[in-house]
């Protein structure tokens, strides 16, 4: 209890950056929309271009997700959170990559683009799971108002990953992405039952794969198919 | 101009919803063991992808309640669900099963006429 309210206290003097983050994001989107339309419909003397071109593309990379986390992750970077080099060159390179892409659509210049869309590409691909998971851990009360079904899940799940053996890691990781708690465990439970049955893997992998399928079917389109013609019901979780 | 909702749709049982009802009985089970109830002796097996639309549709009905289980070992802190069915459930379900059984015997009626 005492090392929570440790991280908590840690973690608090940052909750500043993702609303000015925000209102950075937003601020350069309405002066890019001002300067676009101004571009388009005036002749207007002093609005150029290629910078109001600038404008609409750093709006854009902005809203990137690495961008995103570069941003949140900013003070860190500053203080003490630059833990290891792979971080850090991630974080750098997203913000290289973003700058470029911005200048490559505002300038027409394609050696720009394909710099930017290299370095975006290393710099995702560099970034594994596990590393997402511990930025997104070291800034995880920021970003458990939008992650809080999906990275904050795995972070949670992921402290308790001594007791489980690596592979079981990665599936139940895979999941909690998908689908809701219970489906997680009743996977977890007809993996187990079939290995109990001593089913060859080749089995179990093709079972378990078509019921993930069917599942992603049934949960994102069926039931809500279903729902439109359903009564609403009004209850709380552990009714 | 809204569409009424009819009490007939809210009401009809689809022959899968029938078999999870007949199925759970009284017992609270769930997913993976429902799933067995109605896998034994079936000719083509159901799978959680059918499962899951049907606890809805029920749940929506209000013929079937559930509870959250407990934390589950090896699941990553993932929890089951424990499906019951309701009293509406039941009585809806023992209406549709006197029906067919009605049924049943006017066509064995007819038959032997």
């Amino acid at each position: 209890m005492s090392n929570i309210l440790r991280e908590e206290e840690d973690l608090r003097p940052i909750h500043f950056v993702v609303p000015i983050a925000a209102i950075f994001i937003l601020l350069v989107g309405i002066f890019s929309i001002i300067y676009t339309i101004l571009d388009c419909y005036t002749d207007a003397p002093g609005f150029e271009k290629d910078f109001a071109n600038l404008f609409v593309s750093l709006f854009i990379s902005l809203l990137s997700f690495p961008t995103f986390l570069l941003l949140v992750n900013l003070p860190f970077i500053l203080t003490k959170i630059v833990e290891s080099i792979g971080s850090l060159l991630f974080l750098i390179s997203s913000l290289v990559s973003s700058v470029l892409f911005a200048f490559s659509s505002a300038l027409n210049k394609s050696f720009f683009a394909v710099l930017s869309l290299v370095l975006s590409l290393f710099s995702t691909s560099y970034l594994s799971l596990n590393k997402l998971i511990k930025t997104a851990q070291i800034a995880g009360l920021n970003l458990s108002f939008f992650l809080s079904r999906t990275i904050i899940p795995m972070m949670n799940f992921l402290k308790k990953k001594a007791v489980f053996g690596r592979k079981s890691i990665h599936l139940i990781v895979l999941l909690k992405l998908f689908f809701p708690d219970e489906i997680v465990a009743e996977m977890k439970a007809l993996h187990e039952k079939l290995s109990l049955e001593k089913k060859s893997s080749w089995y179990i992998r093709t079972k378990l794969f078509y019921e993930f399928i069917t599942l992603i079917w049934a949960l994102n389109v069926q039931i809500k198919i279903d729902n439109l013609h359903l009564p609403s019901k009004q209850r709380n979780v552990d009714d | 101009m809204p569409k009424e909702k009819n009490d007939t749709d809210i009401i009809r049982l689809s022959a899968i919803e029938e078999d999870i009802l007949t199925g759970m009985g009284s017992q609270e089970l769930y997913g993976l063991e429902i799933l067995d109830h109605l896998n034994i002796g079936r000719s083509f097996e159901l799978s959680f992808g059918s499962l899951y639309p049907a606890l809805n549709r029920l749940d929506k009905k209000g013929f079937i309640k559930w509870r959250w289980g407990d934390i589950q070992d090896g699941s990553g802190g993932a929890r089951r669900k424990y499906y019951k069915v309701t009293r509406l459930g039941s009585t809806v379900l023992s209406d549709v099963q006197s029906y067919r059984m009605a049924l049943q015997a006017r066509a064995l009626g007819a038959i032997y006429q």
